[in-house]
């Protein structure tokens, strides 16, 4: 039988950041043709930001 | 923390979220909290200068872990527009994110339904205007969907796939096609312009459908927001609603087994649609939900579903 997973945030989430660099860190992440950035805000609260990864990598 | 009261006299479940009642209500167009946040101006709930799609966990949840979720989809960094007037790649690329959140809040043990949504206009309780959507992940199974997977034992298999074979046959309440959704008002619709876009092939849900259906998810559920603004020649507000098979274990809910993370769930109820639940039922008049509606549960409608389809076809295409 399959087994669901406990909620936790984001597991590739690093501490907030404003910074263009640090988003450029977080931008491994695919799911179909999106790039997908994980972060956490400063009350902990999850953030993911998408983006057309065709336009990321451009 | 919210807290959840069963009402035993209606059997269901009632959320106690009370922070919400302090929640942001209709800011100026200066404290957009769905803003970018921009060198010198106000923070925002997204610290980045620009995004394309932003999701975030709700500031004043309805549900949060360990007992559900609830999330805030930010579908543009601009502030101004709507559902139907991104660009087409954006309202294809949103299609993605929904399936995103539905494989993983689907995939947590205490989330037992995924339920994204929009309420659209101050006349549905719309709070912020900028562009977005939510996702509630419920902790028990919520008792609309419910309702329709009993629909499927009454019916004796998938109800979404019977009733749009039969308004495919009859015709007169269809509004839009194309090659992957159906779009009728329905037989027995509630409100004037409800609509139910329901997808051609028996699709449980986001995760079953094929990157073309995505695509064509999108363009079908723009051209008809396009129709509904066309309608009355003014934004439409509504409800909608995205229905998808539950995603809870047989452990916790007494439903099927699902399948493991990354796979779509196998259990058997489900049929992807999204319905629409528009209050105007002319250009300046809402239809309330009054005595019969709340005191006894059965709708009055002053309209057909026939003659409300022949409008909205016409404002469809006019918006095309």
């Amino acid at each position: 039988m399959a087994r669901k997973r406990h909620p936790q945030s984001p597991s590739s989430a690093a501490s907030e950041s404003a910074g263009e660099e640090r988003r450029e860190e977080h931008a491994q992440e695919r799911f179909g043709p999106l790039a997908v950035e994980r972060h956490v805000k400063d009350d902990g609260r999850a953030l993911i930001l998408y983006a057309h990864a065709e336009r990321e990598r451009a | 923390m919210s807290e959840l009261r069963f009402n035993e006299l209606r059997g269901e479940q009632v959320d106690y979220a009370i922070h919400r009642q302090e929640r942001t209500f209709l800011p100026s167009r200066e404290h957009c909290p769905l803003d970018p946040t921009r060198p010198g101006g106000p923070p925002t709930e997204i610290p980045f200068p620009s995004f394309e799609i932003a999701v975030f966990e709700n500031r004043f949840p309805a549900f949060e872990a360990p007992h559900g979720a609830a999330e805030v989809v930010v579908y543009t960094d601009s502030h101004e527009g709507s559902f139907a007037t991104l660009p087409e790649q954006r309202a294809e690329d949103l299609m993605w994110v929904w399936r995103n959140r539905y494989l993983e809040l689907g995939a947590r043990e205490d989330i037992d339904y995924v339920f994204i949504f929009e309420n659209r206009g101050v006349e549905v309780g719309v709070t912020l205007h900028h562009p977005h959507g939510q996702i509630y992940g419920y902790p028990f199974m919520p008792p609309v969907p419910a309702l329709e997977l009993a629909a499927d034992e009454r019916l004796g298999g998938c109800a979404p796939c019977a009733l749009m074979a039969a308004e495919l046959q009859d015709g007169r309440r269809l509004v839009h096609e194309n090659a992957a959704v159906v779009a009728y008002i329905p037989f027995a619709a509630r409100w004037a312009y409800e609509v139910h876009l329901v997808m051609r092939e028996h699709r449980p849900s986001l995760l079953d459908c094929e990157p073309q259906e995505l695509r064509l998810l999108a363009s079908g559920l723009q051209e008809l927001v396009r129709g509904y603004d066309s309608l009355f020649r003014r934004p439409f507000p509504y409800v909608m609603a995205v229905h998808q098979a539950p995603t809870a274990t047989s452990q916790s809910s007494g439903a099927d087994a699902r399948a493991p993370l990354a796979a779509p769930p196998r259990r058997g109820g489900g049929h992807l649609h999204v319905e629409f639940y528009p209050p105007l039922r002319t250009a300046d008049k809402l239809k309330y939900l009054a005595g019969s509606e709340q005191g006894a549960g059965t709708f009055i409608s002053d309209t057909l579903p026939e003659e409300s389809a022949v409008t909205l076809r016409e404002a469809i295409a006019r918006a095309s």
